[in-house]
């Protein structure tokens, strides 16, 4: 089998998911010890009463939302959600295989477009607002909604593009 | 009319490969684009972000992080140590080995695969060396790891009971017997497979040997004891109890038994990531189908539909657990729960059966889901660290299936087994 050389472009696109997927991977660990720590610290205040919280809701929510969306975009990229898989499976290397990933991939869109599209004016229509204690802008918490639906809808259309280039599809 | 179609799609999509999440999200959006326009459209990121940040789901990524330390950090393997020296020299030793073990993680996890994957990497090679096929032990330890969520904590009695509202303390009281029951009758079945097949039994533990292990496990029994001892005292609310419980899994496997090391963080805490959205993402997509059910009417109309059928308490019991146990050979356990509760809470509740006892009975079932063929996430766990393909092992899960469906049928038609110990403890309901 001949080596197939990647362009430069595909190297490019090679090295920005690289360094986005160790994104993704740390952020959300790093939102999920935010979590942890947090949730400690009720605990040990409720006894020690040291310092007043009173913020804590608010990085609770914040840390959640985030670690579940990029979290979720970061499982998407390898294909680690939860699926049914037997058709696909039984039809994989055939034509009418290819034709389902691309009837997936366009499922996958139609949700994606919304969840991202709406999930942004969602976003804009929080403009404006601040959260009560820290006073941190409210769009800080539903941005991550649409981020993460960019994100996924990028590596569902990467996965088309791949399913659509497969070699060695059989009729 | 609608109804129908709305299922129908979304079994389509779920069937054609789309992953859960989005059939589910993508149904609704259809559904509202056919029925009320664009306008609906906001509700779905809406919902979603609503539907996954409440303080009480966050007991899901906390419960899946305490196991995960757990099974890192070296409490899991001492725990069936200890089993090992209490039950290891009956006939078919590891077999009650593993449901034991089980049974005591049941009190420190809340999730099932997690449980399966942390036993069957330890129990699987060593009952292959005792001279076990590993078909056998494989197939057992899936049905073992279906205790742990209904022995408390347990993920789906925290999603039941934010869904429905109905305490979570009392939903993990009910767990305890009926978790208990189902240790049992997997022993039961063990014993009677290792007798026909005549499977050998370890030696007897000398009472140095258990003293011993159990002074090595001791550290591990901490943990349950912080959970539901701290729940039942109304220290913590289940959220914080799962979270004191991590901690306190990750100071053992670090200062205690020193098998966690700092470099391992950063990957326990990413498998933890991925297993909790996988769930996570599920249920987001859920509260908005959920949303559109309702908005439809749908639990309603179908509820009146079932009640015109029958209003036998009993009949209608068994007419819902069916349908739950089919939908469990297609479907993953969390989403039918996330499915399913807004219909049959309203129409169980209606002919007078107790939320809490639904809720076990609705868990069990969604457990029994995780092993029945074609779709089990327990079966597949356990297949891919066995290497046992999914069918063999699914044909040696069956006598395991039937003893957990004769369990379900017990806790379903003695209310007494679940309802007992919460309103012992907690005060009669309402």
């Amino acid at each position: 089998m001949s080596h197939v050389s990647e362009t430069p472009v595909e190297s490019r696109v090679g090295r920005i998911d690289h360094a986005l997927d160790v994104a993704m991977r740390w952020i959300s660990a790093v939102c999920l010890t935010v979590l942890l720590c947090l949730v400690s610290m009720m605990v040990l205040v409720r006894f020690w009463p040291v310092v007043a919280l009173g913020w804590e809701d608010e990085v609770v929510e914040l840390a959640f939302a985030w670690m579940v969306f990029l979290g979720s975009a970061a499982v998407w990229r390898s294909g680690e959600h939860i699926v049914i898989d037997f058709i696909p499976q039984a039809l994989a290397g055939t034509r009418a295989g290819r034709a389902l990933e691309m009837i997936i991939g366009a499922a996958m869109l139609g949700f994606l477009g919304v969840f991202a599209w709406y999930g942004w004016l969602l976003t804009l229509q929080s403009q404006g607002n601040t959260s009560p204690m820290l006073v941190l802008p409210r769009p800080l918490w539903y941005v991550s909604v649409p981020v993460s639906g960019v994100v996924m809808i990028g590596y569902t259309i990467a996965r088309m593009v791949k399913a659509f280039r497969q070699p060695g599809v059989k009729g | 009319m609608v109804t129908a179609a709305i299922f129908a799609l979304l079994v389509l999509l779920m069937m054609l490969g789309v992953p859960i999440a989005a059939s589910m999200a993508l149904t609704s959006i259809l559904s509202f684009l056919a029925l009320g326009g664009p306008d609906l459209l906001l509700m779905v990121p809406q919902r979603m972000y609503s539907g996954t940040t409440s303080f009480t789901l966050l007991a899901i990524p906390f419960f899946i992080l305490a196991g995960n330390l757990m099974n890192t950090g070296g409490i899991t393997a001492r725990l069936i140590l200890f089993a090992q020296c209490l039950v290891g020299h009956i006939r078919g030793g590891l077999g009650h080995v593993t449901v034991v073990t089980n049974m005591i993680m049941a009190g420190m996890s809340g999730a099932a695969v997690a449980d399966a994957v942390g036993t069957g990497n330890i129990l699987i090679p060593s009952m292959e060396r005792a001279g076990y096929p590993r078909v056998f032990s494989a197939a057992l330890v899936g049905a073992a790891s279906t205790i742990g969520p209904i022995i408390p904590p347990s993920i789906p009695f925290v999603i039941f009971g934010s869904m429905t509202g109905t305490s979570v303390g009392r939903l993990f009281l009910a767990g305890f017997v009926p978790g208990v029951l189902m240790g049992l009758l997997l022993m039961i079945t063990v014993a009677i497979i290792s007798k026909r097949r005549g499977y050998p039994h370890g030696r007897r533990a000398s009472l140095g040997e258990l003293l011993r292990a159990t002074v090595q496990a001791a550290p591990a029994w901490g943990s349950p004891l912080i959970i539901i001892g701290g729940i039942l005292a109304g220290v913590f609310t289940p959220t914080e109890a799962a979270a004191v419980a991590s901690v306190y899994a990750l100071a053992v496997g670090m200062f205690v038994y020193r098998e966690i090391r700092l470099a391992d963080l950063p990957r326990i805490l990413w498998e933890t990531v991925r297993n909790s959205v996988q769930v996570m993402f599920i249920i987001s997509a859920a509260s908005i189908f959920g949303w559109l059910l309702i908005q439809q009417q749908i639990p309603t109309k179908m509820v009146e539909g079932l009640m015109a059928l029958t209003d036998q308490r009993w009949l209608v019991l068994l007419i819902v657990n069916v349908i739950l146990l089919i939908l469990g050979c297609f479907m993953e356990g969390i989403a039918i729960m996330l499915l399913t509760i807004p219909v049959f809470v309203p129409l169980v509740t209606r002919v007078g059966v107790d939320p809490v006892h639904f809720g076990v009975i609705m868990a069990l079932n969604s457990m029994i889901g995780l092993l029945t063929p074609p779709v089990g996430m327990c079966l597949y766990a356990v297949s891919s660290i066995s290497k046992v393909p999914i069918w063999p092992l699914a044909k040696e899960l069956w006598p395991y299936i039937v003893a957990l469906t004769v369990c379900l049928f017990l806790i379903t038609y003695i209310p007494w087994l679940t309802v007992w110990i919460p309103n012992l403890v907690m005060g009669a309901a309402r």
